[in-house]
């Protein structure tokens, strides 16, 4: 870990900060997934990935891949933070042209999958960490995925091809916030029993009760152990951790006047911790 | 020649040049979702790993090649055309929108084939020519498919190859270079362009109704080599479009979209009807005869096209003292 905990709470709070920024810069955004997993990316970029924000091409870098890739606004939060580009450009967010896009997209220093569609970065990182294997490469790949997003079928796909070729190199995080845009994620289409089904796929596999504690995340992911296995980490989170009233309401995109008020909040609380 | 036609797998050319790719270049990879030929077993028993198997599971295949092409492997992936419809979003989002060199081929597309509706696919142009950054090529017979796969390796992002299922007939005596647009025959009355299975039949409508007809082979569809196929069309002034294809969406609109904005040329196209083609045995009728696209049906369009010129031929002879 590069980071003692005191440290990375001062990154964290300036990490949610830079995501409020964003938000507010053109005020809407996918609040809620952003919100939720902005823990879980801190933990990779800052602690457990091998990177270089100078060297956004290292051969060697671990691969980060969001496959949810709606949570731009935090990937863009984190990517700043941590050196990738300059937080000048946050006001390029949504522009036409601009390399920060709706989704996000390779255009962006530090983005390794352009996704928008669901169910397919998993697959992406599949062929990263085939790849890896193949040339003896030692780097890690990480996937980030959203609960929802493992009602797609091609997940499933995924989750075997990884297994049957010993992908030990993958690691899948899914942020599991329990919400989809209409509702309970289990109510919509039942994902339950989520971690045993990891297992009988083949996965290595632990959920961590605390998804939105960035030690906790680091710690689970230095705890695997089993060779030769695909890893998924199960991260039960809160749909916009960090905003009561927006998590109240499961919000899954904000703007207008929720928004604003949603931000005031938000950015007291963060003062006041 | 035309008579005594040899039939022969573009599927097997592909094989064989696919394997000669891989023999020189250990990036190539070849990507299944459990099909293939003998491609599959060179490369599981030379290739170390490079016989790359995702089981019946179409879309993952996709993706996982665009992440083996991001990290500069080259995989040659194969599947049905009438599966692109269900790797589609992973070709657009995963593929085509970074331009990774996924080097993708489909078979069975057209209309012969005995897996009926579901499986006789003339439709895959339609949607593989609306994907930004790809590129198409549909060669015309077993040679330029061995042609057509050498030329994918030379392109630097994404392509698509259109293949036949079944034998079809030989149009060239070997190997030829890549051409984009090749002149098959030179004439006078009419310039018909075709792609794939059509080649052979213009070319057998060219000579046994003695058209006296430009054929011309459009092996590379997209980018669409607009400004050498107005150069072709405006040689003759009459243009035919004909293509083993449904009308909707094909080379045929294409074509005749650019002919329309670019030039004054009458145009006729002849394609697959609006329907899923039936299962059908080679030794069946003529297929190409039911949905109007075959050698017959090229004579009557042509003929029916150059209409005019003969009556101006005509009414200038009537005026001659």
């Amino acid at each position: 870990m590069s980071d003692p905990p005191v440290q990375i709470r001062q990154i964290e709070k300036r990490c949610l900060s830079n995501l409020f920024d964003i938000l507010e810069l053109h005020g809407l955004g996918h609040t809620g997934g952003s919100l939720s997993i902005l823990q879980m990316l801190i933990s990779l970029y800052f602690q457990a990935a091998r990177l270089d924000p100078g060297r956004p091409g290292w051969a060697e870098r671990d691969r980060i891949i969001l496959s949810k890739s709606h949570a731009c606004e935090a990937m863009y939060a984190v990517l700043a933070e941590r050196g990738y580009f300059s937080k000048e450009r946050f006001k390029e967010y949504l522009s036409f042209g601009s390399d920060l896009q709706g989704h996000a997209e390779i255009t962006t220093p530090g983005v390794e999958y352009s996704g928008g569609s669901l169910g397919q970065g998993i697959s992406f990182a599949c062929g990263v960490a085939y790849a890896a294997k193949l040339r003896r490469q030692g780097f890690r790949v990480y996937c980030l995925l959203g609960d929802g997003e493992c009602h797609e079928g091609s997940v499933w796909e995924a989750a075997m091809f990884a297994a049957h070729y010993r992908l030990d190199n993958l690691f899948v995080l899914v942020d599991f916030n329990h919400y989809v845009d209409h509702g309970d994620v289990d109510e919509l289409m039942n994902l339950q029993p989520f971690e045993e089904k990891w297992k009988a796929f083949g996965w290595e596999t632990v959920t961590v009760e605390q998804g939105n504690d960035v030690q906790s995340i680091t710690e689970a992911l230095e705890g695997f152990r089993q060779p030769q296995k695909p890893k998924c980490l199960i991260g039960l989170t809160v749909k916009n951790y960090g905003v009561p009233s927006w998590a109240e309401k499961h919000l899954h995109q904000a703007a207008g006047e929720t928004l604003r008020r949603g931000l005031q909040e938000g950015r007291a609380l963060l003062n006041a911790g | 020649m035309l008579d005594k036609v040899e039939y022969k797998k573009m599927r097997q050319a592909y094989a064989d040049a696919v394997i000669d790719l891989a023999k020189q270049d250990p990036r190539i990879l070849f990507v299944s979702a459990d099909c293939g030929l003998h491609e599959r077993e060179f490369l599981r028993e030379e290739g170390k790993g490079r016989m790359v198997e995702t089981g019946i599971a179409e879309a993952n295949s996709v993706a996982v090649a665009a992440g083996l092409a991001s990290e500069g492997f080259k995989p040659h992936l194969l599947n049905f055309a009438y599966l692109l419809g269900r790797m589609y979003n992973q070709i657009s989002q995963s593929v085509c929108q970074d331009a990774y060199p996924v080097k993708m081929a489909a078979y069975y597309a057209g209309v012969w084939g005995t897996g009926g509706r579901s499986h006789n696919c003339v439709t895959d142009l339609s949607i593989m020519r609306a994907l930004p950054n790809l590129t198409i090529l549909t060669p015309a017979d077993y040679w330029e498919t061995k042609t057509v796969v050498r030329q994918t390796d030379r392109v630097p992002g994404p392509t698509y190859v259109r293949l036949s299922g079944v034998p079809t007939p030989v149009v060239f005596d070997g190997e030829p270079e890549f051409l984009p647009v090749r002149v098959m025959r030179r004439g006078k009355r009419c310039t018909i362009f075709c792609h794939g299975t059509m080649v052979h039949e213009a070319l057998l409508a060219n000579d046994r109704g003695q058209l006296d007809a430009q054929v011309v082979n459009l092996t590379q569809i997209k980018p669409l080599p607009e400004e050498q196929i107005l150069e072709e069309a405006q040689k003759t002034r009459h243009v035919l479009v004909v293509e083993e294809h449904s009308r909707m969406g094909g080379v045929g609109e294409a074509i005749a979209a650019l002919v329309a904005q670019r030039s004054r040329l009458p145009l006729k196209l002849l394609a697959v009807p609006d329907l899923f083609p039936w299962s059908v045995l080679q030794e069946s009728p003529d297929v190409y005869e039911q949905y109007g696209i075959s050698y017959r049906h090229i004579i009557q369009a042509v003929n029916d096209l150059c209409a005019g010129d003969r009556l101006e031929e005509g009414m200038l002879q009537a005026r001659m003292p």
